[in-house]
Parts: C-alpha cells; structure tokens; sequence
C-alpha cells in the first residue's frame, strides 16, 4: 500500500520509485503486471501471459481488466480473437462504467453491450454481471477462472457499473445527469455488501472493526509514503537495459 | 567453407537458438505452415512442432502483444512482423510498450522479444512494402537495432538478438534473402554493437548498412579502379548499440566521412553518425561528410523508378567522386 501510495506521489518509497507514475502501477511479484495508459494495450499483452502460462503448463491465468471505451479500439479485437483461436487461459473483464472519458459509450458504439455483444463474433458466451455486486462478481471470476484452467479457453465479461467521479482530477463530470449520479451513488457497492452483510447477521461492531483498521492501514501507508522522499536523480538515468544502464554507444 | 543463402541463414538461425533454449518460441504470420512468405523460416513447425512455432492471424498488435506478455513471464519470443511497414500497425507494442516497460517500472520486468522483419526495397512492391524504417526504432528509447547484410551475420546476430535481454528490432534485408556467403559450421553467436571493417583505405570511409553494404563494397572497387580513391567500408551491422569506436576510428583513419543509407533523407542513421563525427572528431576531418540517401520521398514501385531513388552503386561513386574534385 506504501508503494502504490509512494508512486502516486512520485517518491522513492513508490513501487517504481517514481519512474513510472499512477498510470503504470506494476508489481511484478505479486503477477501484477501492470496497468497500461495506451488504452486497450494491455488485451493482447494479457494474451500473451496466458500463452506463457498455457506453454510452461503452470494452470496460471492472466487477468485483464479494462473500461468500456477499450472495446472499440483495434487491439480488443486481435487479443479476443487470438485468445480464442489459441484457447489461451485469460479472463478478459470490462468495466463498463458508462463514460470513456467525457463521452458516454453508448454514444459511440454500434451495440449496447460494448463487451457482451461482441463476444460472440469470437465463439465466446455473452456474459453479463452486475459489477456493483460483489458476491455476484465473485460467481462470475470463479465460473471464468475455471474454464480457463479446464483448456476451455477464454472468457469476456462485461461487469456494469459506474463512474462515481470525473475522469480524471481535472474532470469534474458534470456532463453526468444529476439523476443518474443519484441512482447510482445508491448502488455503490460497499455500503451495499455492508448492508448484506448486516442482513447475513455479520454483527455491525465486526464491520465497524474491520472498517477501522483499514482507515488506520491507509492512514499509516499515506503518512508513510508522505514522509518518503522524492527518488534520487540519479534514478532517472538508470533501468532502460537490463543491465541497469542506458548506453546506447561505446 | 559451406555456402549459405541470407533467407537460408534465417531458419539456421532461428533453429540453432530454439534447440539450445525450451523457452525460444517463434510466432508470426504464414511463419510455420508456409514456412514464411520470403521461405525464411521453413522446416521449422516440423522440427519444433507447433507448440513453439505458431501460425498467427493478421493481427500485428496481437502478435506483437503476446510476444511481450510472454517475454514478460519467461519466455523469449521471436516475433516476425513479415513486412518492416507493418510496424506501423503496432508501433504501440513496440515504442509504447516494449521499449519503456523495464525502465518505467524500475526494472520488475525484463523483455526478452526479437523482432523480426523484412525491411527495405528492391522488390517493386512500392511505397507500403519497400520502406527502410530500421531509423523509426532507432529513435527510440528501449530498442536494440540491428540489420545484417550476410548470411553469417544473421545467424550470429539472431543468435545475440535471442540471447540478449532487452527488446531487440532485427531488420532483415528482402534484397538480400537470395544473396549467398560463406558460414562456417557450428554454433554462432555474434555480439550486438559491434561494426565490421570490411575494406580497409586510406582516402574516405564508407558506413553502410544492410543491402547498402555490397553497394559501397563495389563503389569502393570502382572507386579504386577508376578514380584511384581508396575508401575503407564498414558494416555498421547494429544501430542500437552503435559502435562509434570503431565508426570514428575508422573515419579518422582516412579524414572523410560518407554514409550510405536506403532510408529517407530526414533523420536517417547517417545524420547520428555525422553529427557524432563532427562534434568529436571535427579536426581529423579533412572535408565535409557526406550522406548518400534515398531523398525524402516514398518509394515508386517501377523498376526505372524505383531505381532512380535508391542509392545506386553509379550514384555512390558520382556522388564521392564530386568531392575530390
């Protein structure tokens, strides 16, 4: 958390101590192997994972999560099709939030299921999952994860859920309908999973626990990565070949 | 020693590293069925079977993607991309992903990809299939680029650009696929960022790379026999790393500098080369260098056209001539 916070704030506690930035968030240790700022980039790159993963016979999947304006760029297509046809281990999930960047999806695209509706041009199931549900979520990974340990392939998912805010920190969203925020804001999933929790007799003083010791490890990991300072300049001269340097001449 | 064709050295090479190395798998378009539309690459699927070499669709971005994914969890990709003006279609893989991915996270992941290409004209295929682009990679922070102009050189580069851990851009010369050149037997294995002397003069030196590298070694003949200049060629063979030790002492050697180079004029090879030469060794230069290109244009597909562009062996030597008038 210290290092996702770090990277955020440019300091050297950052997971890339800063090299990278809150677009390229990376952890290869925990398989998390990155987040990709070209939109759509990383469908094929996740493929790729996979047919590692299916040639080494490690039963590991790749994961690839990705918002509904990627659906509509070249690289979605290629990486779905490829997968497909090499019946690669990778679960293919899109957030459909509603919003690209300022201009809803719908506006733009041939079909109203951005994901769903594509799947089957690639042999694949139309899957459909409310994203703010997260039991409902956690159904859908387990079914996906399963076919694709099983050989059976890939899977699409497109989970609908929404934006709560801008796009970025110099979009305030307004082009957003008050009574669609409204709706929504209704449906955000945490207050919703803490209300069934309630409903499933999770005793509300556990919750309350559970939820203070996690605002204290964000407290602690923010005072952390504040207090960790800007990486050394040195830094910026450093990693581009593998062997640390960044000679391109003798 | 045995005779070996450039398209011929292709497969050698590829084959060489994929029996060393289990992790060595190769993918592309028409690359295992076909074995390759320039019959570089067959015997292959049959060798290796199809679980390391694998047919693609026409999806450049995919092929290209699934070479860094792989490359990114153990494995070590050889991708062909079948022509070089395909790169344009995942230039996004290449420049955006590939080459970046290590520096910006800090060095988490290393990027074992060769790319392989088909570059460069002299086939007629006209503007989207002649393009010399090894210059658009060269640009680029992250990439390894190298261009063989023998039949040996692409098995010991190969060899190197597979063994090397970092991204490597591996322009193969169309022109050159049917040329032969002796190979000696056994594993080869060359070393990236090394240039190669291949004549040496005393007049004016030549820098050339790829299907360039027979032109100036027959300009440099002409220029002997005819003109009485004696020129010293050498092979710049890898763009990235560039091995100016040996450009700029071999520059020094004879005081002249010219470059011969099939890609546009703008911001071609030749321009790093002489604005090296010029900022470090400006007072061994006895003139000013020269740059021989194809100008700024896409290329014609009509054999006369075509010819008219691209830097001619006629056209090399007219054009040093000129400067020892």
């Amino acid at each position: 958390m210290v290092g996702v916070l770090g990277e955020l704030m440019g300091r050297e506690c950052g997971l890339m101590a800063g090299k990278g930035g809150s677009m390229h968030l990376t952890s290869a240790e925990h398989g998390a192997l990155g987040s990709y700022a070209i939109v759509g980039a990383h469908l094929p790159i996740a493929a790729g994972a996979a047919w590692s993963a299916q040639y080494r016979g490690t039963e590991q999947v790749a994961v690839c999560f990705f918002g509904d304006g990627a659906t509509n760029i070249g690289a979605f297509h290629e990486a779905l099709n490829l997968a497909a046809v090499w019946k690669l281990p990778v679960v293919f999930v899109c957030e459909n939030n509603l919003y690209m960047e300022y201009t809803p999806i719908g506006a733009v695209t041939a079909v109203p299921h951005p994901a769903a509706d594509r799947a089957a041009a690639y042999g694949l199931d139309s899957i459909i999952v409310d994203g703010n549900d997260v039991d409902a979520v956690y159904a859908v990974a387990m079914r996906t994860l399963a076919r694709a340990r099983a050989g059976e392939g890939p899977s699409l998912v497109e989970a609908k859920t929404y934006r709560h805010s801008g796009h970025s920190r110099a979009d305030p969203g307004k082009y957003r309908p008050a009574p669609e925020v409204e709706a929504w804001m209704k449906r955000d999933p945490l207050p919703t999973y803490r209300q069934r929790l309630l409903e499933l007799a999770i005793p509300d003083a556990e919750l309350a626990a559970i939820e203070g010791d996690v605002r204290e490890r964000v407290d602690a990991a923010t005072e952390a990565a504040r207090k960790s300072p800007p990486p050394p300049v040195e830094l910026a001269f450093t990693q581009l070949w593998a062997d640390g340097g960044f000679a391109w001449r003798n | 020693m045995e005779e070996l064709t450039y398209r011929d050295a292709v497969a050698r090479g590829i084959a060489q590293e994929m029996a060393r190395d289990q992790s060595v798998v190769f993918l592309g378009e028409d690359i295992a069925s076909a074995g390759g539309v320039f019959k570089t690459t067959g015997g292959l699927l049959e060798r290796f079977g199809p679980k390391r070499v694998r047919d693609t669709p026409i999806s450049e971005q995919a092929i290209l993607g699934a070479a860094m994914g792989a490359a990114m969890t153990g494995l070590r990709p050889i991708a062909e991309i079948m022509f070089s003006d395909f790169l344009a279609v995942c230039w996004d893989i290449v420049a955006n992903e590939m080459a970046k991915m290590r520096y910006m996270t800090n060095g988490q992941v290393t990027m074992p990809v060769v790319i392989r290409t088909a570059n460069g004209a002299g086939s007629r295929f006209g503007a989207q299939h002649s393009q010399s682009v090894e210059n658009w990679a060269m640009m680029v922070p992250g990439l390894k680029v190298v261009a063989p102009s023998t039949p040996a050189d692409v098995i010991g580069l190969l060899a190197a650009a597979v063994r090397d851990p970092d991204p490597v851009l591996f322009f193969e010369h169309k022109s050159l696929y049917g040329t032969k050149g002796p190979v000696p037997e056994g594993t080869l294995v060359d070393q990236l960022g090394k240039a190669k002397v291949l004549r040496q003069g005393s007049d004016v030196t030549l820098a050339a790379l790829a299907a360039m590298v027979p032109r100036a070694l027959a300009a440099a003949e002409r220029l002997a026999s005819e003109h009485g200049v004696s020129a010293t060629v050498v092979d710049v063979r890898s763009l990235v790393p560039l091995d100016t030790a040996t450009l700029l002492r071999e520059i020094q050697h004879t005081g002249r500098l010219v470059t011969i180079e099939e890609n546009p004029r703008l911001c071609g090879w030749g321009a790093e080369i002489v604005s090296i030469a010029a900022h470090e060794i400006f007072y061994s230069l006895d003139g000013p260098a020269l740059r021989i290109t194809t100008p700024h244009l896409p290329l014609p597909s009509a054999d006369n056209l075509e010819d008219a562009v691209l830097p001619t062996v006629d056209r090399i030597v007219k054009e040093i001539v000129v400067t020892f008038d």
